[in-house]
Formats: structure tokens, sequence, C-alpha cells
């Protein structure tokens, strides 16, 4: 199979699941109590103006019908008007989806910008002081919650010495760098531990490998070896570490999210189950279903493009 | 009014939660000494605006983002504290919270048969888009109004005339004691007569209205920016040139946004913070004087809560002196009265069922379960505040043999339970928005008349619905201060709910903010702030 | 003789694992001339790979050379520094390795990895570097060798893969070509393909050669001398011609009787019994004594150096005359020793 027919055969898979992710959302959050009318109108509403309410959102229809309005809406890409913000639903998710796909990005950025460098001072000194302490210090790293190195990073980045600011989200790009650095950062120190020491080890193995050593006989610079046979071969191995830990990111951002008050996905999510805001539940599920399952397929493929042995199946 | 969640502490889960059910406040609530006073208009309305310096961003950290900014809708706080930046009222409440204050309408005159009141607008007062307010407007505002969520507070208003481009005449159906104070609600904030046209969704998009600032922008879940009203007819105001309001729901990240200077005013200051906070130079921390009262409200369907003894024995059990201390880290008074002292016909002697062991066994003696009985402490998941004072409570009530589990939900489906009276115990929260204390009476305590039987208690007591009817059907102020008094009296007596504490609004500031201040309704008036 | 290229002196290469010293090459010397090659024989083991990789310097992790040097035209590579080494290697020597499926980088086109050398040694620019890698790759005998430029070695076949090795051993026109057991994993078809390679290549070029393997046949097929290695040490040197006719060491002894000879029918082959000594703490006296069928009680104590014999031979064996009896009584080595 060719990697563009896997492609579209794994696409075309994924819709189903992420329905099926849909679909269980629906039943749960319309299976447990809680009325998005309350939200809008408050304690006082009589119960005829609830009925309204639950009439102009088409609540009073049967489950099934409700859901298959929401499954032929998203087949023409719209998740329907928001209950809360009384406002395109997707135009809600799509802005969260953005704030939330730059914050995972740049935490992977980040990652393998901390963990590359460390990995190879870890596995060319291997079992020296430094290894030691790169094996070590992550350690200590993984331990800790990252809210709690979020005030931290907050607390020394943001207001001692002024680098960053200390919360929200600044217009532009320049401003969006500017403020999910220490969100990313946070996330990246989550990830980084895990990536070093898979990377790390994976090195190891690379620097035993007999093509380095063919690459040495060759006299080629160190320097490439590491950077051309080494690293390359230690990353396509590591990729998968990195793949599962994106999709754990994508659920996972929501602490992130609150600590530095980014209008995220993670929030977004949590705030409308509170609200009942069913069509925004919905269309988050289906787009964070989505990105996790484009996350598995864009690991396979740039895994196949990292290594050459790959086969489709 | 009414809210069963008191979120606020609660991270995330909070701005959802205030939204959830009626309006909920940012802060817990009591009084300390010294309430700031608001600068009353009917002493001197432009007090200190000689020393106050033009131009300026104030960036403002709030815990949730507003819901709406259609006033009629809002139910909120949050909504209700932006909406009331954008639009004005006809009156105001007084910096006390006991009274009301003429604003856009300067005075009004009131009929032989006390049901048709004349309200005379404010001369040159205008729109932001430069229009001028007249009667028209007025009319549209409160029919439009009544089709709203809120329209309880116009119940009785008949018809509404408008002889000229500057009077309104109300028509009310029976004399009506409430609605000078009605008229200072937000949902009756003045749009502009049928929206210039535009349909609710286009106005809402660049509303127009008499307030101090303009809808800039609004990203929602995010921020919200306004910029000066260049029409707004207080001569001089408002001092600033733009007002962003963050959405900031982690109380740790509004704190460190302000100590980094990323804030200028945060909303909510953490009450374990407010010492620390206190002595870091540059930041000024202000309690104001709120109308939140906090209490615990005992469903009366559940048979042990039937049973007046009980409900008696458990508000002599809870030890609100530790739950201050411990809670609001001292920031909040004990409750005895339903009425904070910020509401019109506040009653100071109201009786205090108060930490008392031995009476709380006589009652409990005296009651059907002088053995006890195993119940549920329902609460919001995520709301520590309450979260700590059920802990406590769970405590003191295993002393007269009540034995309390506690139970968290997700704010929506306890709001289900509460309604549905699927409950046991669970806590509440109350604050007022209007110069008048119907806004919550009939709620509280009015049983089916106020629509949510007695704040979810289905408490009755056919004296308070009668003295209620009749403070709204009064309209001499003394006459209704009796009544109020009475029903203090006798709610407390029959202690639907076990009263907890009155806590202020927490806010901390930069140091060159000047003029922040806010009123026991919470909503502050963003036009006499200044930076120096 | 033809001129001196190589000369290995007393090359001693130790190995450090977890917890034990193995010493793999003990006191080698050899010399080799332009143009020729030298086979180097033994078991697994015996050390001739990291005498081989001692050359370069490409011993693996733990390996270290503890003392001689490796004269190559008149420098010791042991005293050069990494920069130095890294001229010489690939530019005046090649290395091709055992196993052509893991010695080439799985996720690079073999093409870029012919070219690295040109590209590193002679200042070719990458698009040169892409075209010498075609000519080698041609040179080598890969067919439509354009295309395959883009393989990757899983793309390839076992001998193709090892035509990719050669190729990148000869890209910068070396002096000198190590081949550690170059056909060993190859297909018995295949090994005779790789070596006439070898052989026309060398032809073409003149390139010297130093061929570790076990294989004796390849040895007579291949090389213009022979050293043999037991246990770290040599025992036997000398041109193939003489050596394998009449061996002086019952070590070459053994190992010809092993091979097996399919124009003589003979039945049976004869493995050396016994296994060679821990190289972590070697036994004192001849290493072979425990397995050789002449020992001797004088074997049992002593050094047991290199001895040359006659013109370029040498044997480190005290009992020559009894081993040499031995091969001649034996049919099939003694009529080979009768040519």
């Amino acid at each position: 199979m060719t990697r563009g027919m896997y492609i579209r055969r794994r696409l075309l898979l994924m819709l189903p699941t992420a329905f099926g992710v849909t679909l269980v959302t629906f039943l749960m959050i319309h299976l447990i109590p809680g009325d998005p009318a309350v939200t809008m109108l408050g304690v006082r509403a009589t119960p005829k103006a609830v009925a309204a309410l639950h009439r102009e959102w088409g609540l009073n229809k049967p489950l099934y019908e409700q859901y298959w309005l929401f499954l032929t809406r998203v087949v023409r890409g719209n998740f329907g008007v928001s209950l809360f913000y009384n406002s395109s639903a997707t135009g809600i998710i799509l802005s969260a989806s953005l704030v939330s796909l730059s914050l995972i990005v740049y935490a992977v950025v980040l990652s393998v910008v901390i963990a590359v460098p460390l990995a190879v001072l870890a596995a060319t000194h291997r079992n020296g002081i430094s290894d030691q302490a790169v094996r070590a210090i992550p350690l200590i790293g993984m331990g800790m919650p990252s809210a709690w190195i979020a005030i931290m990073l907050i607390l020394l980045m943001g207001l001692k010495f002024h680098l960053f600011p200390v919360a929200g989200l600044q217009p532009g790009v320049l401003g969006h760098l500017d403020s999910l650095f220490l969100p990313g950062l946070t996330l990246s120190l989550g990830i980084a531990p895990l990536l070093v020491r898979s990377l790390r080890s994976s090195l190891i193995d690379a620097f035993d490998a007999d093509y380095v050593t063919t690459a040495r006989s060759k006299g080629i610079h160190e320097y490439r070896v590491l950077i051309r046979h080494a690293i390359r071969n230690a990353l396509a191995s590591s990729l998968n570490i990195l793949g599962l830990q994106i999709a754990f990111l994508i659920s996972g951002t929501l602490v992130v999210e609150t600590v530095f008050a980014l209008p995220g996905v993670g929030a977004l999510m949590v705030n409308s189950i509170y609200r009942r805001d069913f069509p925004v539940v919905q269309g988050v599920t289906f787009v964070l279903a989505l990105a996790v399952i484009l996350t598995n397929l864009g690991t396979d493929v740039v895994h196949s493009l990292l290594d050459p042995r790959v086969r489709f199946e | 009014m009414t809210d069963r969640v008191n979120a606020y502490q609660s991270e995330v889960l909070n701005s959802v939660s205030r939204r959830s059910f009626l309006k909920t406040m940012a802060a817990g609530g009591a009084v300390v000494g010294g309430a700031t006073a608001f600068g009353s208009l009917l002493v001197d309305p432009f007090a200190g605006a000689s020393a106050a310096r033009r131009g300026g961003d104030l960036t403002f950290a709030r815990v949730a983002d507003p819901q709406t900014i259609d006033p009629s809708a809002a139910i909120d706080t949050e909504s209700i504290w932006t909406c009331l930046s954008l639009y004005e009222c006809l009156y105001n409440v007084t910096a006390d919270g006991h009274r009301t204050t003429p604003w856009l309408a300067v005075s009004y005159d009131i009929s032989q048969d006390q049901r048709a009141w004349t309200f005379h607008l404010r001369p040159g007062v205008k729109f932001s888009d430069g229009r001028p307010l007249d009667s028209t407007d007025v009319r549209f505002t409160l029919e439009r109004a009544l089709k709203g969520p809120n329209s309880y507070i116009l119940s009785a208003v008949n018809a509404i005339d408008t002889p000229n481009a500057s009077t309104v005449v109300i028509h009310t159906a029976h004399p009506w004691g409430p609605l000078l104070g009605d008229m200072s609600m937000y949902s009756n904030a003045i749009l502009p007569n049928n929206l210039r046209g535009a349909t609710a969704a286009q106005f809402f998009e660049h509303p127009i209205g008499t307030g101090p600032f303009i809808l800039e922008s609004w990203t929602k879940g995010q921020k919200l920016q306004m910029k000066r009203n260049p029409h707004y007819w207080q001569n001089g105001k408002p001092y600033l040139d733009s007002v962003t309001l963050l959405t900031v729901p982690d109380d740790n990240t509004r704190l460190l946004q302000l100590r980094g200077g990323q804030a200028d005013i945060m909303e909510g200051a953490p009450y374990s913070s407010i010492a620390a906070l206190k002595s870091t130079p540059g930041i000024d921390v202000n309690l104001f004087k709120s109308s939140a009262v906090s209490f615990i409200a005992m469903n009366e369907k559940k048979a042990h809560f039937a049973d007046v003894h009980v409900r008696r024995a458990i508000s002599y059990a809870i030890d609100r002196a530790t739950i201050i201390k411990d809670v609001l880290f001292g920031h909040g008074t004990p409750a005895a009265s339903f009425f904070s002292p910020a509401w019109p016909f506040y009653q100071a002697n109201t009786p205090k069922l108060w930490y008392d062991p031995a009476a709380a066994k006589h009652q409990m003696a005296m009651s059907k379960y002088p053995k006890g009985f195993k119940t549920t402490f329902a609460l919001a998941s995520g709301d520590n505040l309450n979260g700590t004072i059920a802990q406590i409570v769970q405590s003191n009530l295993s002393v007269i043999g009540i034995d309390v589990a506690i139970q968290s939900y997700d704010p929506s489906t306890l709001a289900t339970l509460q309604s549905s009276a699927h409950y046991d115990m669970s806590p509440g929260l109350m604050t007022l928005d209007i110069g008048d204390p119907d806004e919550n009476v009939p709620a509280a305590v009015a049983g089916a008349y106020g629509g949510i039987n007695s704040a979810y208690t289905s408490y009755n007591s056919a004296k308070v619905l009668q003295l209620t009817h009749q403070s709204e059907l009064t309209v001499a102020t003394a006459a209704r201060a009796k009544m109020y008094a009475r029903i203090q009296t006798i709610v407390a007596q029959d202690c639907p709910f076990a009263m907890l504490y009155y806590s202020p609004y927490p806010y901390a500031q930069q140091s060159k903010v000047h003029g922040f201040k806010v009123p026991p309704t919470g909503a502050y008036h963003l036009e006499d702030v200044w930076l120096s | 003789m033809t001129d001196l290229l190589l000369s290995v002196k007393n090359l001693r290469v130790e190995l450090a694992t977890h917890r034990e010293v193995v010493h793999a090459v003990e006191d080698v010397s050899f010399d080799l001339g332009a143009g020729q090659t030298l086979g180097i024989v033994g078991e697994s083991g015996c050390g001739k790979s990291m005498l081989l990789r001692a050359i370069l310097g490409l011993l693996p992790r733990g390996g270290r050379v503890t003392g001689g040097q490796v004269i190559f035209q008149g420098t010791d590579l042991l005293s050069l520094n990494n920069q130095q080494r890294r001229d010489v290697r690939g530019r005046s020597i090649g290395m091709i390795f055992q196993e052509p499926m893991t010695a080439l980088n799985p996720v690079m086109h073999v093409g870029d990895q012919i070219a690295e050398g040109p590209i590193a040694h002679l200042g070719y620019t990458k698009k040169a570097g892409r075209q010498r890698a075609v000519e080698l790759m041609q040179q080598v005998g890969i067919p439509d060798a354009r295309r395959r430029f883009r393989a990757y070695p899983s793309e390839l076949s076992g001998g193709m893969r090892q035509r990719v090795m050669i190729a990148i051993a000869l890209a910068c026109e070396p002096q000198l070509l190590l081949c550690d057991e170059p056909t060993t994993a190859l297909d018995v078809t295949i090994q005779d393909q790789i070596l006439k390679l070898l052989l026309h290549l060398q032809e073409s070029t003149g390139v010297s050669m130093i061929f570790v393997t076990h294989d004796l046949a390849v040895v007579s097929q291949m090389c213009q001398s022979l050293a043999v290695m037991y246990a770290a040490e040599l025992v036997e040197f000398g041109l193939v011609a003489s050596v394998l006719p009449d061996p002086t060491h019952p070590y070459t002894l053994g190992l010809l009787r092993a091979v097996p000879d399919f124009d003589k029918v003979k039945a049976m082959l004869d493995p050396i019994p016994g296994i060679p000594p821990s190289l972590v703490d070697p036994p004192e006296g001849c290493r072979f004594r425990p397995r050789c069928e002449f020992a001797q009680e004088d074997c049992a104590t002593g050094d047991f150096p290199l001895q040359f014999t006659e013109e370029g031979r040498a044997s480190s064996c005290i009992h020559q005359v009894l081993c040499r009896n031995a091969a001649h009584a034996d049919p099939v080595i003694g009529s080979r020793a009768a040519h």
C-alpha cells in the first residue's frame, strides 16, 4: 500500500471513530441532569419560558432526532449555535482550538528543543555526571504538578524578571508567541523528561549501531555523524513516545489553560459541560477526537518519513 | 438573588456555577467595618473630580466572562456589572445600599391613588450615538424588559405613558412600594427606542447606551474591551480612555497578573491572600461592604427538615466564628437576618440562633428526632469555599447526633437537584441588585409566590406571605420598615435557612488606581475611576 | 618486495566490559606492501576484527589501544588527533563491514551515504557528490544506479547492500581497504560475485587490502599473504602460497583440516577440539596448548612470540617440525603441498 492510499484509508476510518465518540458524549451529557435553559434564564424562569427556549433550541425533540440534526450539521462543517453565547459554536470552537493548537505546537517545539540537546549530552557522556544529572533531574520535574510548575515559572520569569506576561493572551502573532511561551514551557516540562529518557536510550543504541561506525569510517565530522546518522535514527524511534504525549496534551491542556487564563478548548469544554451548552460540548468532543486521531495518523506518517522501513498495512 | 452555589473560589467551575442560577457574585459577602463610602449623588455628585487625571486604559481581571450584554437578559453578575457600564437606569442605588438616588431621571411624582409614577428625565443626556434620551426610549426599554427573564421585577406595571419627550408615566395595577427600587434594576437599564431599528442580535454587536463606556470588542471567554463614550452626560467623565475586562477564572492567576502589573484591578481577591496583599507595596486591598448573605438552605420537603426544632437545632449547632475564621480568614460577620446590613430595612435586632450547643441539644430533644439522623450536604464540585464550610458543619452537627455526608455534584446537576427538591442541605448565597429588598424577599421566603419555593426550601409561612404582599402594596417607607422587620423576625424564628455570615467584596488594585468604589450591589461605577 | 604501505608494530588492544577487561589484541605486528592483500584468519572472538578496527581507531565503546604503533605511509595513526584521523578515514583507508544490513544507515538514501565521503574529503559539492555516487554505484555493479541512488538500504538485497558498502569504502580512492568479513553474511553465489568485484576493483585501482575472514578458501582466492590469529595473538604469518600447503603452526593445520574440500572427497571435517582460552585472564605458555595434539611439556611456560623461520615466514610454535610432518601426511593438505 502506498503512503497516500494508507492516509486516505486511515482518514476514512477515523470518521466512524470520531462520530462514535460524539455519540457517547451526546448520550452522557443528555442523560445526566441539568438544563441549559436554567443557565440562561436563571432560577426564576417560568416553566413557559423554559419550554419556549427548549423549543427554540430543539431540545423538546427526541434524542435521536437531536443527534441526527447534529450529524447533518457537522457534515456541513457546522456545529450549530452555542446555547450559552447565542453565537456560532463553530466560531467559538475554532478560536479556542487555535489557541490550544498553538499552545501544543509551542510545547512540542520547546520540548524537542529542550530534550534533544540534553539527550545528546547524556548519550555522549554516558554514565558521566552530566548523564546522571540529565537522567535524574527530569524525574524530579515529572513528579511536580504542572499547576505548580506554572506558578513557579510565572513567579520567576513573569514577576521577578518580567520576561514574559504573567497570563492571558496578547493579540497578534508576536503577542501570541510571547504570551504562550510560559504555558508552552510548562507543558513541555511535562513532556520533555520522557522524551529525554527515550531519546537518550535511542541515541545510545544509535551510537553503538554499525551504521554509526560506518559513518565514522568515512571520516566525516563527528557533528555530522551525530546529526545525520545518530539523531535521525533516534528521533524515528522516539517519535511514538512524542506522538502519545501530544495526544495526551490535547486532552490535558486544561490545567495550564486555567492557570494562564488562556481561552483554549480545555477550559471551553469544562465550562460548556457545566453550562450544558450541548452544541459546544458535542463540537469540542468531535474536534478533540479528530485531533487525537489525526495526531496518531500524523505520528505514523512522520515516522514513515523518518524511517523508510516502516510499511503501511 | 438567591444563588445556591456560592461559586467564587473554585477556579473554572465557578465561572459556570455563578452563571447557572440567577446571578452570583464574585466575592463572598459580609460587612467589614469601615465600608468605603461611595460618593452619593444626593450629597455631592462630582466630588473629587478636580483631582482626577484624564486618560489611560484600565485592565480589570474578573472571575468569569459575561454571559450577555443585553441587560434585560442578564442574570449573572459579570453580565450585570458589564451592562451597567454600557447602559444606565432611571434610578441608582446609594452607597449604603439603603435607598435609591436619581440617575437618568432627576425626580418623580406619585399620584394621589399611588398608582401612577411620573418620572422627569435628566435633561442633556445623550446616547453614545449622540442622539438624546427621551421618554420613548424608556417606554421601549420597560416594555422589552417585560418579556425578558427578569420581568418579575415589573409584575405590577400596567402601562407606560409618554406625555412628552422628557416625561414618563408608569401605571401600576395597585400601589407598588418597590417601584423606585425596581427602576434601579439592571434589567431596566435604558436602551434606545426600537434598538435603532436593528434586531437584538445586530444591536448587541455594537450596542448603544447612555453609559460611560462603549463596547469596542468582545472575545468570548477572554476579554471585553470598552472605550470612552464621548457623549457621556456626567461632565468630564469618564476619566479613562478605555477599559479592558479580562476573564481570568483562576484566583492565583489573577493575583499574579495584579502583582505583575498586567492587571490594575482584580476581582475576588482570595481571602487567604488578603493579609499578604495588604503588605505588598504598590497594591491596595479593599473589602467593600456587600449585599451578600450566605446561608445553608434546608429542604422542608424532607421530613427531618420539616421539623422546625431540627432547623433551629442546626442553626444553634453551627460554629460561625470558626467558619468566618477558616473560610473568610476573619473577613466576615455572623448573620442572623436573611437581610444583609447593606439592604434597605435591615433589622439589627433580629433573633440570633447562633452557636449554642446547649440550645442546639435542647431543640433536638424537642424534635421528632431526638436521637439524630443521617442526612446529606450537597455542594458543587470544586467549590472549595463551601467544601470547607461543609466540613465544619459536618463536625458541628455530629455533636447533636446528625450524621452528615458531603456530596459533590457538577453545578448544573446540583441546580437540578435543588430546583426539584432532591437535596437535604445545600449552601446558598443572596445578593441584592436594587434599592429595595423586594427583589429578593418573595423568592427567598414567600413560597410559591416568589416562584422558587422560598429558595428551594419549600418554606411556607402564611404570615410572611401576607407581609410580603403588604410591603409591596405599601408606598410609605416607615410602614414598610415595620413589615420587613417583622418578616426578618419570623423567618429567623422559623429558620428555613441556617444563616451563616455576611461577607464583603474583596478587591485588590494597583495603588495608581483611584476612585474605584464598589457599592453593595456590586455594580461599580467605572466612570469615577482614574489612574495616576 | 614492494613499497611498505602499513606497518603494525606490537599493537595491543583492550576491551573493557561491565566487569572485566578483555585483552583483545596482544603484541601483534605485521607489514603490508602497497597493492598487496593480507588475509587475517582466526575463529570468532580471536581479536581479528578488533585489530582491524584499531587501525582506523574505530574500536567499539570500551575499547582502547594500550600499546604499539600503526604506521601508515610513514605516519603513526595512533598519534593523530581527531581531525587528522578523520582525514585518513575514508580518504586514505576505507573499510567494509560484515553486516551490510546494519552497517548502512536505514534512514538515509544509499546514494547520499556514498556521497558523504567525497563531499567531506574531496571538496565535492552536493551535486558533484551525487554524480560521483552514481558513478561508483555503476562501478560496483549496481544496475539502474540513477534510480537506486534514492533507495533505502531496506529496499536492497544483501549483495546490493554490500556493493553499496564497497562503493562507500572506495569513494575517495583510498590506498588501503580494510575488509571485515565482507562476505560472511552473504549467500555463497553472492559471496563469489563480491569477491570477484573486489579483485576487479583492486586490479583497476591498485588498492591494498586487509581481509579479515575465517574462511581459508577466501584467503586463497584473494590474498598474497596470510596472518593466522589465535586468542589475541598472531601465531603464523607468511605468503599464502607457502603457508596453506605447509602450515608451521598446529592451529593453522587445524583450520586447514576443518575446511571442507569438495575436490578431494573427504568424509568428515575435523573440527579443532576444545575452546579458545579466556582473554580476560589468558593462561601462561602457548595459548593453543590445551587444544594442541603436539603439545609438549615445554609448551606450558614462557612466551611464544612469532619466530621468523625462512624468508617472509614466521610461526610462534616451538615444535614446528611435528606440525609440518603431520601436514604432509594429511592426504588433503599434503596433496596441495605437492602441487
